[in-house]
């Protein structure tokens, strides 16, 4: 069985790389992937909790 | 073991994510996508949600990246970056890993039961096959109306 706190801190680090994707992007496109890379980690920890 | 597996996944994921942010070219990006959702399709069965890990992969992949690769392809190709070569060297690569990494998804003995794949076919299409359904006619929908907007566009 895999600890909650571990999936926590996963999806944590992808959310913070999503952000730093999102700032950093200028085509609206690519803003979408990074927004995608967001809702996968939510839709992780949802599934997990 | 299982603790093993999710320590793989998730380097491969973390990875798969710094290479969607700082990847210049947008078919990259697209195709590090591609391989981002069948790492968190793999996660999910490991975790022991076979329905939502199959629904993300035809969701996700058959819809949302097939959707997102036809707006690039609207994009004229010099604005693109499109490098044909590397992507012919790149994606028989992804697809071998992907190859590698979903049956490790499933081998996991907290999935339903000792799940390998004919046991999570016949699991999926005898409980949720009417939702499998759905999904399918949803995106065969939305490619339909891609493919509208993409004559229309043309057309003017």
């Amino acid at each position: 069985m895999i600890p909650y706190e571990y999936i926590f801190y996963l999806t944590s680090i992808l959310f913070v790389i999503a952000v730093f994707g999102m700032l950093m992007r200028k085509n609206l496109i690519n803003f979408v992937i990074s927004i995608e890379i967001v809702i996968n980690a939510a839709l992780i920890n949802f599934a997990a909790g | 073991m299982d603790i093993l597996i999710f320590y793989a996944i998730s380097t491969l994921l973390i990875l798969m994510s710094i290479a969607i942010a700082l990847s210049r070219r947008l078919m990259h990006s697209l195709i590090f996508l591609f391989f981002f959702v069948v790492l968190v399709s793999s996660m999910f069965i490991l975790l022991a949600f076979p329905f939502l890990g199959v629904a993300e992969l035809i969701i996700y992949n058959g819809g949302i990246v097939v959707l997102l690769t036809v707006a690039a392809s609207l994009i004229p190709e010099e604005r693109l970056g499109f490098d044909r070569k590397k992507i012919l060297i790149a994606l028989p690569i992804l697809m071998i890993a992907l190859m590698l990494i979903l049956p490790f998804g499933q081998a996991s003995t907290t999935g339903v039961g000792q799940t390998n794949q004919p046991s999570l076919g016949i699991y999926l299409f005898s409980h949720y096959s009417l939702l499998i359904l759905v999904a399918a006619v949803t995106l065969l929908a939305s490619l339909m109306t891609a493919v509208y907007f993409i004559r229309s566009v043309e057309g003017e």
